[in-house]
């Protein structure tokens, strides 16, 4: 036991969930959270849009959930801590009767092969000809935010401050270019 | 590029561009990531405390746990000292 303490830093998430049901012990606890606090704050500044009660969210969830862990089946930790803080922050602003912000988080995530795709890294060439020839059908705006952001790796902030477009903006731009992109493309494949 | 790196604020640039284009894949990243740019403050020093609350709240968990064990077993071997019990429960940080 002494030996898992002392690299307790270097053991999986997992390694550490277990290790804390048998034992009992929070500093396995304790690490695993504090692995997350980066996340599960900037996740309930989201939500709450105020420094304080992200704060005060944080560790009301951490003391909630430390007497409860053995309770619940975890196979892998972060989705869950994921959806377990998310639920939390929303029903803190359910309980004030808050307006819960409309998420389309999920839907936008994107499939490893698109993303690929964008990358233009051994993509076939049949594939590569589809992009481009849709790359030029998108909507100026958009063909210059996806042209920057997946062809040249430029960061939100490069391409604001090179386009003048406002971060907002951009983000809109490059969703709606993938959007466009995918159904332009599987159009093509057809 | 740590997430760390993105909250201060070093945004511009190909690793900013890779842990954007990784919150792609990953919801808890994409939120977070939203949150922090929605929200501005000294977001590094509001997750030291939070570490440090953390680490305090499990220190203060394990010390009862310890001031419970002695008291269970001062019950065990009869010897019902309530003056040494009460001080050792009050006197939990």
């Amino acid at each position: 036991m002494l030996f898992f303490k002392r690299n307790i830093s270097k053991l999986s998430d997992e390694e550490l969930l277990i290790h804390y049901t048998k034992s009992g012990d929070s500093e396995y606890f304790g690490e695993l959270y504090n692995r997350y606090i980066p996340l599960t704050y900037g996740l309930c500044l989201k939500y709450l849009h105020d420094e304080d009660r992200a704060q005060e969210a944080v560790m009301q969830l951490f003391e909630d959930l430390l007497p409860k862990m053995g309770n619940y089946e975890i196979k892998v930790f972060r989705p869950w801590l994921y959806r377990v803080a998310k639920n939390h922050c929303l029903q803190l602003l359910r309980k004030e009767n808050k307006e819960i912000p409309l998420d389309y988080t999920i839907n936008i995530m994107e499939s490893d092969e698109f993303l690929h795709l964008l990358s233009e890294e051994e993509s076939p060439e049949d594939q590569l000809k589809a992009l481009h020839h849709c790359l030029e059908k998108l909507p100026e705006e958009q063909r210059t935010s996806i042209t920057r952001f997946f062809l040249e790796e430029m960061s939100y902030a490069d391409i604001v401050e090179q386009t003048g477009f406002t971060l907002n903006n951009v983000k809109s731009y490059i969703q709606n270019g993938k959007r466009n992109l995918k159904i332009c493309i599987k159009k093509q494949a057809l | 590029m740590k997430l760390l790196d993105y909250i201060r604020g070093l945004r511009k640039g190909k690793e900013a561009h890779r842990l954007e284009k990784e919150s792609m894949q990953d919801p808890f990243l994409a939120d977070a990531m939203d949150g922090y740019r929605q929200v501005e403050g000294n977001h590094e020093l509001r997750i030291e405390k939070l570490r440090m609350q953390v680490s305090l709240i499990r220190q203060r968990k394990e010390s009862f746990k310890e001031t419970e064990f002695v008291c269970c077993h001062l019950e065990h071997c009869r010897l019902p000292d309530y003056r040494i019990r009460n001080q050792l429960l009050f006197s939990v940080p």
